[in-house]
């Protein structure tokens, strides 16, 4: 290696790094939060005046003389307590001043006297833990004169419960304070590994963006420049460290400076040599050691990580990858090596793998159970993978900065360049869509879950004379309205506003369009609630949740109705027939149309409301791309679920009147439906806007592409598990 | 004395360099002129040992170019080699221990260089606050700075107002009168012609005209007719491959 170049970069980095004014700053700033911290209690007396001193006022209302004698023994010669007897509470919450307790004390038969504390607010347990005390000590010593105990046999009834505690393992000596050690050096390796990542990475990112990389490895080697930026950021993470001894230094000096009058308060230092045996500096050597080679180890794969990045942010996201490998490790050992686990050969060999015997070897050296063998080989493997990693990073660097990759050729038959372009453009547009979708549905699933929490925190203090179904129906419809609306909002941002050729739908043709639809779901619902589900079992209502019937009150059937037909109608057809159809029209009508009636069926979340929602959705979603008006779908909605939601308030009586009045509009509907499409015209227009053909072979070459959005994966992994959770509860 | 000996670089999908030979004496400048991804930059880092040849053999002096020889050769990249945030005293003091020089021999080399561009105020300017073509010469000086034998410039007129090209055509002919050996390239004939002793016309990574331009120029014919400038002999010969 040529060792003036080696030097020359590490020099440049290190020099540039400890003169960047951010560095500075940040030291600075070190600099005053130690010294702060350090000197807190003497800064913060610099600036309390010292006469006034806090006297905590305690007035005792003792009429028979139960605690007094002690309670002036205890606290009369204590200046930050002042005892004043009384008769009786004068003090109300307007005039009771702050740091003043009012004790009453009366007498009892059994508990010898109760003690009522009264203050305006809650007392400081320093304060107050005298007091007690004190009440406690006079209880015991009068139940102590009624029983006739002497003084000594209270005083052992009093004292703690006195334990020798023997441990015959050798191997056990110490492990408590080896644990604290070990908790403590992890935090702070951590510390450090993250500083040092961070540093290296974003180092080696900016200059690999600025091209300097590539010219300098004309004239030097990879492995030489490589080396450099670890052992550059090793010696300033050294001397960053250097640097906050001597920050605290400085904080002592400044202690001691500030303190040299008063000789009651000092610095006390830990005495090392009282916790120090032969056991835990073996213990400590073997962290240092594990520790700094392990760092070393995890530089040489962070910074060859760091040559692929395209930018600093990117670098940034590298660091947060490695350090989440090492938290993982981390929590391995603490699982995997308990005094409880049967130590066998399997651990010992996974024990000296190299980045995990840093982990490993440690903590079974805590519990005793770490082998001289197995530490001599752990350590050779780790000491041995440094130069051998290294060597193999090198290439790995020199090909990330120089931005080479290895494609792959794909043996397909050879698509021309247009055809790749085309499938290309169509993957990134099936993508869009996706993505767009995918962010919509987690929008919907997010909002819900965080407006359950919220409502079912506010609304029942809000509306506490409602009752609970009121209250859950009001939060279904806030859901709806917030869920739905805001998901709508953000696809129809999407969409662009070009200015729709609105077909002349005139109101004879919206009438039978909604006569029409009117039938078919009507006859939908009869054919499949009596008819289909009850022959395969799938017989369940999903409106008997709800506690509602003709004898609610009319606020409650207000709601009801709200939260059943309204709310859904304007949202729901806002959501999938208004954003979704308008936003996927482009890529093709029926795939609007079907998509949007897929995700219509899906987001009811069970089984039985599927079928018939997705072929409702395919009814709405023709006659709003026939009519582009999404109030006449909202309508035919709103009458769908209107129906249901009646169904449960009316009283029996009126059921039968409302079955006649479906039963009118269904012939009506039927013989329109019969005449509209007998008339040609309207037959093939209607077929021609909404019924184009549908083929496998379209999906396979289009619309697959919606999948390579992981975003909208992850929204259909969601909606797949919520609805076998829902599914799960109606059962 | 450099000597590229039937060199191919095949990357996995693309060929950039297919059997390419010439050879370049010292004191003589060589311009290599080519489409945007003809493979002249392939070629450089293929000299400067930043990608291995599948095939063939590069020397310089009847030596394989290791480490050692790269302290004689001065490379300006085509997107630049300087970090902005440093001024330019700092890259070169750092660039110029790279190439084992001391401070001093930098800021003797450092301030005659900026005084023959005429930017001698920009010593201890930040680099990001410098023009682009200012930068250019920055760059360019930073390649030049430690006396190399052998330059490679990267499309180093890129950038530069009329003027300052006169002024880096001047330094480089200088440079060529030292003895230096030179390999450039650029899109715009009028600097090579100006320049150039022998010139490499490469298209989709295969050499189409080589040798001496001089040679080339009065030989080559469009139509029957002489060539009046290296611009239509270029557009003449790769229009032809294109067509």
């Amino acid at each position: 290696m040529n060792n003036d170049k080696v030097k020359e970069i590490i020099k440049f980095s290190f020099i540039k790094n400890i003169q960047n004014k951010w560095f500075i700053i940040f030291n600075i700033l070190t600099l005053i939060s130690i010294v702060l911290m350090v000197n807190w209690s003497s800064i913060s007396n610099l600036f309390k005046p010292k006469d006034e001193l806090k006297v905590f006022d305690i007035v005792l209302i003792d009429n028979s003389n139960l605690v007094y004698d002690s309670f002036v023994e205890k606290f009369s010669d204590d200046k930050n307590y002042k005892l004043t007897k009384s008769t009786e509470n004068t003090y109300t919450a307007e005039n009771i001043p702050d740091d003043l307790v009012i004790l009453e004390v009366t007498p009892d038969e059994e508990k010898m006297f109760t003690t009522s504390v009264i203050s305006k607010e809650g007392i400081e347990t320093t304060k107050y833990n005298p007091i007690k005390d004190t009440l406690l000590d006079v209880r015991n010593k009068l139940f102590a004169e009624k029983y006739n105990v002497t003084d000594e046999e209270l005083d052992i009834f009093q004292s703690d419960l006195e334990i020798n505690r023997i441990m015959l393992s050798v191997n056990a000596e110490n492990s408590t304070t080896k644990e604290f050690i070990k908790l403590f050096s992890s935090a702070f390796t951590y510390i450090i590994t993250v500083f040092i990542f961070s540093k290296m990475a974003n180092e080696i990112a900016s200059e690999k963006q600025s091209k300097s990389t590539e010219y300098i490895l004309t004239t030097v080697s990879s492995k030489e420049y490589l080396f450099a930026k670890i052992f550059s950021n090793i010696a300033i993470l050294l001397v960053q460290g250097l640097f906050l001894i001597v920050y605290y230094y400085i904080a002592a000096i400044i202690f001691n400076l500030i303190n040299i009058a008063s000789t009651d308060l000092s610095l006390s230092t830990v005495t090392f040599s009282s916790i120090l045996s032969k056991d835990i500096v073996y213990y400590i050597l073997a962290l240092i050691i594990y520790n700094v080679l392990n760092l070393i180890l995890l530089c040489i794969i962070q910074a060859t990580v760091s040559s692929k990045v395209n930018s600093t942010t990117e670098a940034g996201n590298t660091v947060s990858l490695l350090i989440f490998v090492i938290l993982l490790a981390y929590v391995a050992t603490v699982y995997i090596i308990t005094p409880y686990t049967k130590m066998n050969l399997w651990v010992y060999i996974v024990s000296c793998i190299p980045v995990l015997s840093a982990y490993f070897v440690p903590a079974m050296m805590v519990i005793g159970q770490a082998t001289i063998w197995q530490i001599i080989i752990s350590l050779a493997i780790l000491i041995a993978s440094i130069p051998i990693l290294f060597h193999y990073s090198a290439k790995t660097f020199k090909n990330g900065i120089l931005d080479y990759t290895k494609v792959k050729i794909k043996n397909k038959k050879e698509k021309t360049l247009e055809e790749q372009q085309k499938i290309y453009l169509t993957k990134r547009k099936m993508q869009n869509v996706g993505f767009v979708i995918g962010i919509a549905i987690i929008i919907y699933f997010g909002l819900q879950t965080v407006l359950t929490l919220l409502c079912g925190i506010v609304l029942p203090t809000l509306f506490s004379n409602l009752s609970e179904t009121d209250i859950t129906l009001i939060m279904q419809i806030i859901l709806q309205v917030i869920s739905l609306g805001v998901s709508a909002f953000w696809i129809l941002s999407y969409v662009e506003n070009k200015k729709e050729k609105r077909k002349k739908v005139n109101l004879k043709n919206k009438i039978c369009i909604i006569l029409i639809a009117l039938l078919l779901i009507f006859g939908l619902q009869y054919l499949l609630n009596y008819l289909l589900y009850p022959a395969i079992g799938l017989d369940y209502s999903t409106t008997d949740v709800f506690d509602i019937s003709s004898n609610s009150s009319l606020l409650s059937k207000i709601i009801f109705i709200l939260a059943i037909s309204v709310t859904p109608a304007i949202f729901e057809e806002l959501f999938f027939r208004k954003a979704v159809i308008s936003f996927t029209k482009q890529y093709g009508t029926t795939f609007a149309l079907i998509f949007s009636a897929l995700l219509f069926g899906m987001l009811h979340m069970n089984l039985s409301q599927f079928l018939f929602a997705f072929i409702i959705g395919i009814v709405f979603g023709m006659i709003y791309l026939y009519t582009n008006d999404i109030k006449i779908t909202m309508f035919i909605h709103f009458i769908n679920n209107g129906l249901a939601a009646i169904e449960l308030i009316l009283p029996e009586s009126y059921g039968i009147i409302i079955v006649l009045i479906l039963l009118v509009c269904l012939v009506l509907g039927l013989a329109l439906a019969l005449i509209m499409l007998s008339k040609k015209r309207y037959g093939e227009k209607f077929k021609n806007i909404c019924l184009k053909k549908v083929s496998l072979s379209s999906f396979n070459s289009k619309y697959k592409y919606i999948f390579t959005d992981y975003t909208f994966d992850i929204s259909m992994i969601l909606v797949v598990l919520m609805s076998i959770l829902t599914e799960n509860m109606l059962r | 004395m450099l000597e590229f000996i039937n060199v191919t670089k095949q990357f996995d999908t693309v060929t950039a360099v297919k059997n390419v030979s010439f050879s370049l004496d010292a004191s003589k400048v060589l311009g290599i002129v080519g489409r945007n991804g003809a493979g002249k930059s392939t070629i450089f880092r293929m000299i400067l040992n930043l990608i291995e040849p599948t095939s063939g053999e590069i020397k310089f002096n009847g030596e394989k170019i290791s480490n050692d020889v790269l302290n004689q050769f001065g490379y300006l990249p085509e997107e630049g080699s300087i970090m902005p945030q440093y001024t330019v005293l700092d890259i070169c003091e750092y660039y110029g221990a790279l190439k084992l020089m001391t401070k001093d021999e930098v800021y003797n080399n450092l301030t005659a260089w900026l005084n023959e561009f005429n930017i001698l105020e920009y010593l201890n300017v930040k680099v990001k606050k410098l023009s682009k073509g200012n930068r250019q010469k920055v760059q360019f000086i930073v390649s030049v700075l430690h006396n190399p034998d052998f330059i490679i410039l990267d499309e180093p007129f890129s950038g530069l107002d009329p003027i300052s090209v006169e002024e880096l055509e001047k330094a480089i002919l200088k440079l060529k009168e030292q003895g230096k050996t030179i390999i450039f390239s650029s899109h715009i004939m009028s600097h090579v012609e100006n320049i150039c002793d022998e010139i490499l016309m490469i298209n989709k990574g295969e050499s189409l005209l080589q040798g001496n331009l001089k040679d080339i120029i009065s030989n080559y014919k469009i139509n029957e007719k002489p060539a009046n400038s290296l611009n239509d002999i270029f557009i003449d010969k790769v229009g032809e491959i294109d067509e």
